[in-house]
């Protein structure tokens, strides 16, 4: 068996004397989709930020994480950027703040290519172009010459989507990428990221607060509360299988459409 | 409810188009929608992003305005521009809002208790001397305790400044509530306290709602009936119950079997998609509403 | 609740590391002190600014000149103490005055959108290709010469600059949704930009304006430097600049650099405060 994508071992994470993250442990392997859910302030993005080590300076960090069996809380500063920008597509929550607002979407889209991996520009371009027709974008060429704020926040989301899977990156953070999106929207991206797992093992921790979606799909499910991971479920338990009381108050809040599904 | 009264709220053929930037096509954001309220009563807007939901509710707000169409509250015209300061402002506190973003909405600058002041003095609810006993009533309404009125919005929790925002909308005592994605942003915890408190607010002063959301099992929750717009139409309309679990429009039934359940494949649901398109070309949205 | 945990902390940072800022406390005590000089500079300057001695011409610093004197033997000290006032009461006004002006066009432009949009967006783009001093030297062409002036015409060439910059950031503030709250409420729209729109831009714009406050006070000593500004026998500082350079060939700095330092000091200090305060009050908000 090959080592996880992602492996993150008893890692707690520091403000000064408050506690944010508290011996956390999330393990993601080749082509597996890990869920991860809880209630704004639980620690979710704290996690993922923490893995990438993009935190503030005065973050204290304990644990250990390792990212295609590289470790990340030790490496250099050099090391660092070679494991952001070759291992992990990192999609964020807010598609505004993670697209440069005077760039153009083409220039965001395919400067990591070009820049970092040394993909000639026309190339760049042509590959940048097909992701922005596999994640549903409409008129793919005009999109590239646009600027951000031209475009809705749903089209945004899916430009960042794609921007994240430009250099086919192994492991995939998601931090509530889909959100934001039209049901049918956010299935398209969804499949999309499927197939990727099927085709070449892309390994994806899924943050999102949607418990449905959560279990219908994930293939494991942590769910976290106050900065500790309180349970460990297969997606498909989640909604039956829960032991721990604050998993069961968080599921009974979900709104649920009841006799519709029976 | 036996006797037979006119609707508090009535919309005829309201319809709004916008006009994108360049030399594009007019996009037709709002095309020829009625509806009608109850006084009490409670109507769902759903569909997915660009299918009007959010103008129909900023036209009711006064937000926007309606390129044609009527809009009537309790027989008064809704869409001519009222005349003085005092009719604008009567006409303004007839229909609050609630807006997605909680922190956005609210003034960063005041406290909780200014921001309920400044509502209720700018509509006369209440003189200089009664207006902290109102605020303290209004918080413990919408269960904040008294200590968080001194607080600004970043001290709040995202579920706090939600029951700031529609603390101020009922300070002014509206006969409609609108509420634009409100609970969208807001953890499930937080938004099923949110729901109660709505319906509470709901059953005790009979404020009427204009539900708008993308979460259908939220809107099941909070109306009794709904609205499924699509493009711009409305493409059913029917009880709550029904138009959720016996969607008659093909479109309504893509919308629900797209709601991730068990067994749920996002590859089916695109299948789904692409197979109503298709049909779209035969079933226009038009036909369906007859 | 990520969010107020992230305020919580980001407050906390921002207050001990003010307690631990030297540099800001440092810029507020001189910048208190000059506003002192400027009020009380009659009193406390040994000598008469206006006062010739050819006896003492470009003295050394000495006891009985502290600074040394300038080409006429007039006491550096006394002038430079007392060319406090006009040296920072110009940059003031002017500075109010592009404020009022740009922030109001501004807004009304971001608000109505439409043909005043554009009209400033041509005004604006005029004022940029046309070098600045260059409008301003052709304003005091027109109605003369004077410090009035030199402050009127600094202030129209930094009004659109300022509405440009308020228009940008109008444009985000109007986004919020708290606009529409107002709206919904019944406010009318110049009541909402005026009461609550300006002041929750003003950390942004305080930051902004500061910078200008600088480039100001530098423009209007350039403008005296060049003759178009304040006139002799005054003590501005950028006039003192001027007077004093024939010194620079035979070796006399003084005169020279002793309101070039005092410009610079003034300068660097108000963008200091100005800018912490901004990040104080952007943080608090």
């Amino acid at each position: 068996m090959t080592a996880p994508l992602l492996d993150i071992v008893d890692l707690s994470l520091h403000y000064g004397d408050t506690r944010i993250l508290d011996r956390v442990n999330l393990r993601v392997s080749a082509g597996e989709t890990v869920g991860l859910v809880g209630e704004s302030g639980s620690g979710k993005s704290s996690t993922v930020r923490a893995a990438l080590r993009l935190l503030p300076p005065n973050a204290r960090l304990e644990g250990t994480v390792r990212i295609g069996g590289r470790e990340v809380l030790a490496a250099d500063a050099r090391e660092l950027r070679g494991i952001r920008s070759t291992e992990v597509g990192f999609i964020q929550q807010d598609p505004r703040g993670a697209l440069n607002p005077v760039r153009r979407i083409g220039d965001s889209l395919t400067e990591r290519l070009v820049l970092v991996h040394g993909v000639g520009r026309a190339e760049a371009k042509r590959r940048g172009l097909e992701l922005l027709e596999a994640v549903g974008i409409s008129r793919p060429e005009l999109r590239f010459r646009q600027y951000p704020h031209e475009l809705s926040g749903g089209m945004l989301q899916r430009v960042v989507i794609a921007a994240a899977l430009t250099t086919e990156p192994k492991l995939l953070l998601a931090d509530e990428a889909t959100s934001a999106l039209d049901v049918t929207t956010q299935a398209e991206v969804l499949a999309i990221l499927r197939d990727l797992q099927r085709e070449r093992g892309l390994g994806v921790l899924f943050i999102t607060h949607d418990l449905h979606l959560a279990a219908a799909y994930c293939d494991r499910v942590s769910v976290m509360l106050r900065g500790e991971i309180v349970e460990e479920l297969d997606g498909a338990d989640l909604f039956t299988g829960a032991t721990e009381p604050y998993t069961k108050s968080l599921l009974e809040a979900v709104p649920t459409i009841r006799e519709a599904r029976a | 409810m036996s006797d037979v009264r006119s609707p508090l709220v009535v919309a005829h053929g309201l319809r709004r188009t916008f006009q994108p930037g360049g030399r594009r096509d007019p996009v037709v954001a709002v095309d020829d929608v009625s509806f009608e309220i109850e006084a009490g009563g409670s109507l769902g807007l759903v569909g997915e992003s660009g299918s009007g939901k959010s103008t129909i509710a900023r036209i009711l707000a006064g937000l926007e305005r309606a390129d044609a169409g009527s809009l009537t509250l309790g027989g008064a015209d809704r869409l001519v521009r009222s005349r003085g300061r005092q009719a604008r402002l009567e006409r303004a506190r007839q229909v609050q809002m609630v807006f997605q973003d909680p922190y956005g909405s609210l003034d960063r600058r005041l406290t909780v208790e200014q921001t309920l002041m400044h509502a209720m003095r700018l509509h006369g609810m209440a003189t200089r001397a009664e207006a902290p006993a109102r605020v303290a009533e209004l918080l413990d309404r919408v269960r904040l305790a008294a200590k968080h009125g001194t607080l600004k919005p970043h001290q709040l929790s995202g579920g706090q400044r939600q029951r700031v925002a529609i603390a101020r909308a009922i300070a002014v005592a509206p006969s409609v509530l609108v509420l634009d994605e409100a609970v969208s942003a807001l953890d499930v915890s937080v938004q099923a306290q949110i729901l109660e408190l709505l319906g509470e607010i709901r059953r005790d002063s009979g404020i009427a709602l204009l539900f708008v959301s993308h979460d259908l099992a939220v809107v099941d929750e909070v109306t009794d009936r709904t609205l499924v717009l699509f493009h711009g139409g409305v493409v059913e309309e029917g009880t709550t119950h029904d138009v959720l679990r016996a969607p008659q429009h093909a479109y309504t039934r893509l919308l629900v079997s797209s709601v991730a359940g068990p067994g749920w494949d996002p590859h089916e649901v695109i299948g789904r998609r692409s197979a109503f398109e298709r049909s779209r070309e035969t079933f226009r949205p038009d036909e369906a509403r007859g | 609740m990520t969010t107020t945990t992230a305020d919580a902390l980001l407050t906390r940072t921002g207050l001990a590391g003010r307690r631990r800022d030297p540099l800001f406390w440092i810029s507020t005590g001189f910048l208190g002190l000059v506003v002192l000089v400027a009020a009380f500079a009659p009193f406390i300057a040994p000598y008469d600014p206006e006062a010739i001695d050819f006896a003492a011409i470009w003295a050394p610093p000495s006891l009985a000149h502290p600074l040394g004197t300038d080409q006429l033997g007039r006491d550096l000290l006394s002038r430079l103490l007392l060319g406090t006032r006009e040296s920072l009461i110009g940059p003031f006004l002017l500075l109010v005055g592009a404020t009022v002006l740009g922030v109001a066009i501004g807004i009304v432009a971001a608000w109505n959108g439409g043909w005043i949009d554009v009209l400033l967006a041509r005004i604006t783009d005029v004022m940029f290709a046309f070098p600045g001093l260059l409008f301003v030297v052709l304003v005091i062409a027109v109605f003369g010469e004077g410090p009035a002036t030199a402050v009127v015409a600094l202030a129209l060439a930094y009004a659109p600059v300022i509405a440009k910059f308020t228009r940008s950031i109008a444009l985000s503030e109007l986004a919020r949704p708290y606009v529409d709250a107002y709206r919904v409420q019944g406010v009318g729209g110049g009541v909402i930009a005026a009461r609550y729109v300006v002041p929750n831009m003003a950390p942004a714009l305080l930051g902004y304006l500061v910078v200008l406050f600088g480039e100001g006070l530098m423009g209007l000593a350039t403008l005296s430097y060049l003759g178009f500004g304040a006139q002799p026998p005054s003590s501005e500082w950028g006039l003192m600049v001027q007077e004093g350079q024939d010194g620079i060939v035979l070796g006399h700095f003084g005169p020279t650099l002793v309101p070039g330092l005092a410009i610079s000091a003034v300068v660097v200090a108000v963008n200091i405060v100005g800018v912490r305060l901004s990040e104080r009050m952007g943080a608090r908000a």
